[in-house]
């Protein structure tokens, strides 16, 4: 097979070559490594890693502590982002890359003398890289947006939720909550 | 020779029956075409053009302030036309591509006094090169006591990158009544991703 083509290697013939069934079975498994190449970047681009837990596990949220979520269900996760018996209260990165998260948390509204303030967040190995403050009680807070750091396979994510008041009760409960997270892009 | 339907894939015909070196060739090198440009397509589908940055120091305190994001954190359009962000000035769109573009910020603040019911937004504009605005989100909260304020946006915008006077730029703005002063922390960034190309049909009454 004296001859390659440019992009992808496939071999074939030039003129003067034996042409015999060897030939043929080269030249077709060329092709055939050329359609795995691009059947394996079509996976990528249509399933990105991504995955998604929601409800949360009889958690009582203390006031004035930054409380990490747990989680009882895995609604999707497609790189095995998830193992709820091991760890429920996070999302690990198994694919390095951009990548854009979701978290929402619903208070079950009770007597509270006075709320100051929620924190939503979402935390980068237990740093707060994205959040949103706000100070009704009446509100679920959901956040979304890109991270602002590029994560690395072994990366934790956490939704985090901080509230603050004054009067009681001591803790409020979670009635819901979300996290997910998809990558947009891969690292360079 | 012949070659067939819509991919131009390569056939002998009945005057070269004993061609089949040339058919060999000719077929290998049309379908390492055909799929080279779908491995393209997936690759920057996989590879969607973004872009993240950060301010290049902590801003303090002030009523209204233009941000600079001047710390790139992350861009992955080398091919793109629109360089990086540099020092002090806005971000410009990733990709330099029509199409829509999702696009956010968050800013991260601590209190540098008594600012309790002082008025605290964002905005964040897309402009054109002429610097009108194109496109805006925002978000706003009030002050809640001490611990800084987190204020979150983001929206989607088409972008007609082609046309004349296009847009490209991003340009966040905070303001606050004079009654609260925060500083704008270096943990504040924003972000833009290309979402793929739309089209703007026309309706037809």
């Amino acid at each position: 097979m004296p001859g390659v083509t440019d992009r992808f290697s496939i071999p074939f013939p030039c003129q003067g070559d034996a042409i015999n069934p060897a030939v043929f079975a080269t030249w077709t498994n060329g092709i055939e490594s050329a359609m795995a190449q691009v059947d394996t970047m079509r996976g990528l681009a249509l399933h990105r890693p991504a995955a998604s837990v929601t409800f949360p596990n009889a958690l009582s949220l203390p006031q004035g502590v930054a409380t990490n979520v747990t989680f009882g269900s895995e609604l999707f996760d497609t790189d095995n982002m998830v193992d709820l018996a091991a760890n429920n209260d996070r999302i690990t990165i198994r694919t390095a890359g951009v990548y854009m998260v979701e978290a929402n948390l619903c208070l079950q509204q009770g007597p509270v003398t006075t709320y100051t303030s929620g924190r939503n967040a979402v935390t980068v190995n237990g740093t707060v890289s994205l959040a949103r403050k706000h100070d009704d009680i009446s509100v679920a807070s959901t956040i979304s947006g890109i991270l602002a750091t590029v994560l690395a396979p072994g990366d934790i994510l956490r939704l985090q939720y901080l509230w603050t008041g004054t009067g009681g009760p001591a803790s409020l409960a979670c009635q819901y909550a979300r996290l997910s997270a998809r990558m947009v892009c891969p690292s360079p | 020779m012949r070659s067939f339907g819509t991919h131009g894939l390569a056939c002998l015909d009945e005057n070269d029956p004993a061609a089949v070196a040339l058919f060999l060739q000719a077929e290998a090198e049309r379908v390492d075409t055909l799929l080279g440009t779908q491995l393209d397509g997936f690759t920057s589908a996989y590879r969607r053009p973004t872009g993240i940055w950060r301010p290049l120091a902590a801003i303090p305190g002030v009523t209204i302030v233009t941000l600079a994001f001047g710390t790139n954190v992350f861009w992955n359009s080398a091919n793109s036309p629109y360089v990086a962000v540099t020092g002090g000035s806005l971000p410009a769109l990733p990709g330099n591509l029509p199409g829509s573009y999702h696009i956010g910020v968050m800013i991260s603040t601590t209190p540098a006094g008594v600012a309790t019911g002082s008025q605290h937004e964002v905005v964040v504009n897309i402009l054109d090169t002429n610097g009108n605005v194109y496109g805006t989100g925002n978000d706003a909260t009030s002050e809640t006591g001490t611990g800084g304020e987190f204020l979150t946006c983001s929206f989607v915008i088409n972008v007609p990158v082609s046309a004349p006077n296009v847009p490209r730029y991003i340009s966040a703005t905070w303001n606050e009544t004079a009654s609260g002063t925060n500083t704008i922390n270096v943990a504040s960034y924003c972000w833009a991703t290309y979402l793929g190309p739309s089209i703007v049909s026309l309706e037809v009454s």
